[in-house]
């Protein structure tokens, strides 16, 4: 016992779970809070899973379906690696716990992995101060958006195999790396884009920090030299290839989970430049300014990122979102809080901030990530 | 001597790699799907989700351009979905406004005739020009009459065939109108 509390693994994990029991009691508190305010009673489960929520729980008791004659929305639009870890715990617990609270337990274990070796990686990457280690837990449990990694969504699960991908990325174990990439693009398609941050990791390991016509040359060839690292590239889009074999065979068409998009918008803008245009000047709806700019905002976090050298992470991070900008800025506020490498820009921020400015700054987080709840529980359009 | 094993091995799980993605792209690019799932999915032609198969119609099947639901809730039966691009495509409660200069509706018949009249009934009817063509329809891509005003309309397609795509065409240059009901009769 007097060893395992002298273990350094153990004082982490056991102050993680601290900060996450916290988290977790702030949204229990919000339950009576919000049924006080808007004079419901509706009960945690329901309050926790809306929307997306109720696609992901319906699959993992019926798999996957066509779509009915007068929905077009098919399921399939869901990549499947979460559905798959939950309904092997559904059935391992013999079918007789609730949908909700299996995808719930599913997220919450695999949101406090991913803080477990998101503190380890920072250990090594950065040199971390004692009194910084816990600001991660705190932005992984308690940040804007990250009520999602409590629900019956996929960002948890995503967010742990981008964690579990830079720790292995920055301790050159590339092919664990590549099978991480390759488990998070079979949870969801933007996991295919971390090929992108383990080519630039493997370029700066091999070959420095400066980029020339002969360094390039002389990198692929090195990568043709060594199968096991190519081995470790190749592997990375896997779990996304892998679903749309199955699509393949299921509906006979593999693109099926991306042409299924026209079934949720069909309005089309100017990819990027056109769709944040738009959305800035309030061409579309409010929430979508409000969007338009929280996207160039984070933007600039990874430009910042970028000047602070966390390359493959910026890399990461800036490809991810302009992918759905190149359609819409719908959502881009989960979908950047589901990549991970937003909150290393701000803890990178906050752990060079004095301590009072990083308290008050956490503090507003906190307190913006509340307010978030109140409207998640409140089915707001505002979060869509 | 184990080493060039390994190496040969880890070549060779790079090409399995690269051989199986080209597959899935392959398989990507040549989907092998239903008329429905193509023109709604793919090509975008429809703009209504039918259902599997059922752009499959039958001489005498009076269809409603409405929602599937009324202001109500209830649902509503014979509601056609199978109407392409230039529609309304939501609170379509008393029938399906045009949105575009050419409207679409597609069928693809169950049986050949000889003798098919395209029934519809328009419910509102506005122009601006005074020397107003009306609302052209075409029936893959022939003229077969004009509609210049509200009230049920009756026009001679004349032979068509079973299980091939028809492509209904409403043409207006200047007038928006609301389709309420349509068929095909024999």
């Amino acid at each position: 016992m007097n060893r395992l509390k002298d273990n350094e693994n153990y004082k982490l994990l056991l102050k993680i779970i601290i900060i996450f029991a916290i988290s977790r009691l702030i949204m229990l508190i919000m339950v009576p809070v919000y049924n006080g305010i808007m004079g419901t009673h509706r009960s945690f489960l329901v309050l926790m899973n809306e929307w997306d929520a109720k696609k992901y729980a319906y699959i993992i008791n019926h798999g996957y379906t066509h779509p009915t004659d007068i929905d077009p929305q098919a399921n399939w639009a869901f990549f499947p690696l979460y559905v798959i870890v939950c309904a092997a715990l559904k059935a391992v617990t013999g079918g007789f716990i609730n949908t909700y609270v299996i995808g719930m337990i599913v997220s919450n274990i695999c949101i406090i992995i991913a803080a477990f070796f998101a503190v380890k990686g920072l250990k090594k990457q950065t040199s971390i101060k004692e009194e910084h280690a816990m600001i991660m837990p705190v932005l992984l449990f308690m940040a804007p958006y990250t009520f999602y990694c409590s629900s019956v969504y996929t960002e948890a699960m995503f967010i742990m195999f981008i964690v579990l991908f830079f720790y292995f990325l920055f301790e050159k174990k590339y092919m664990a790396a590549g099978i991480m990439a390759a488990c998070s693009s079979g949870t969801r398609i933007v996991g295919c884009i971390l090929v992108f941050a383990l080519v630039v990791q493997l370029y700066i390991d091999m070959e420095g920090t400066k980029i020339s016509f002969g360094r390039i040359k002389t990198f692929v060839i090195d990568m043709l030299k060594a199968p096991k690292k190519m081995l470790s590239v190749l592997v990375c889009p896997l779990g996304a290839f892998a679903y749309m074999t199955f699509l393949n065979f299921f509906c006979g068409d593999a693109w099926a989970y991306k042409n299924v998009q026209i079934a949720w918008r069909d309005d089309e803008y100017f990819p990027i430049v056109g769709v944040l245009w738009k959305a800035c000047t309030g061409q579309i709806e409010p929430r979508y300014t409000y969007m338009g700019w929280f996207c160039i905002a984070i933007l600039i976090l990874y430009g910042y990122m970028f000047y602070r050298k966390y390359y493959s992470m910026a890399v990461f991070g800036i490809i991810s979102l302009l992918v759905p900008l190149t359609s819409h800025v719908m959502s881009t506020c989960r979908f950047t809080a589901g990549t991970y490498v937003v909150f290393v820009g701000l803890y990178d921020i906050l752990s060079r901030c004095n301590k009072v400015v990083r308290w008050i700054i956490m503090t507003i987080l906190i307190a913006i990530e509340i307010y978030l709840l109140f409207l998640w529980y409140n089915s707001d359009c505002w979060l869509m | 001597m184990r080493k060039n094993i390994a190496r040969v091995l880890l070549y060779i799980a790079c090409a399995v790699l690269v051989v199986f993605y080209i597959l899935v792209l392959w398989w990507g690019k040549n989907p092998k799907v239903g008329t429905e799932y193509r023109m709604y999915y793919l090509t975008h032609e429809l703009t209504d989700w039918p259902g599997y198969g059922n752009l499959k119609y039958t001489f005498g099947t009076k269809e409603i351009c409405t929602e599937h639901k009324d202001r109500n809730g209830n649902e509503l039966s014979n509601v056609c979905s199978r109407k392409g691009q230039g529609w309304q495509k939501s609170k379509r409660y008393e029938g399906t406004k045009n949105t575009a200069k050419d409207s679409y509706i597609y069928y693809i018949p169950e049986q050949s005739s000889d003798e098919v009249y395209l029934m519809c009934d328009i419910t509102e009817y506005n122009t601006v020009a005074s020397d107003d063509r009306g609302i052209e329809v075409y029936v893959n891509d022939e003229l077969i009459g004009n509609i210049d005003n509200k009230g049920t309309a009756k026009l001679k397609i004349g032979h068509v065939s079973a299980d091939e795509l028809l492509t209904v065409r409403f043409h207006a240059e200047n007038a928006t109108y609301t389709l309420y009901s349509i068929s095909l009769d024999e």
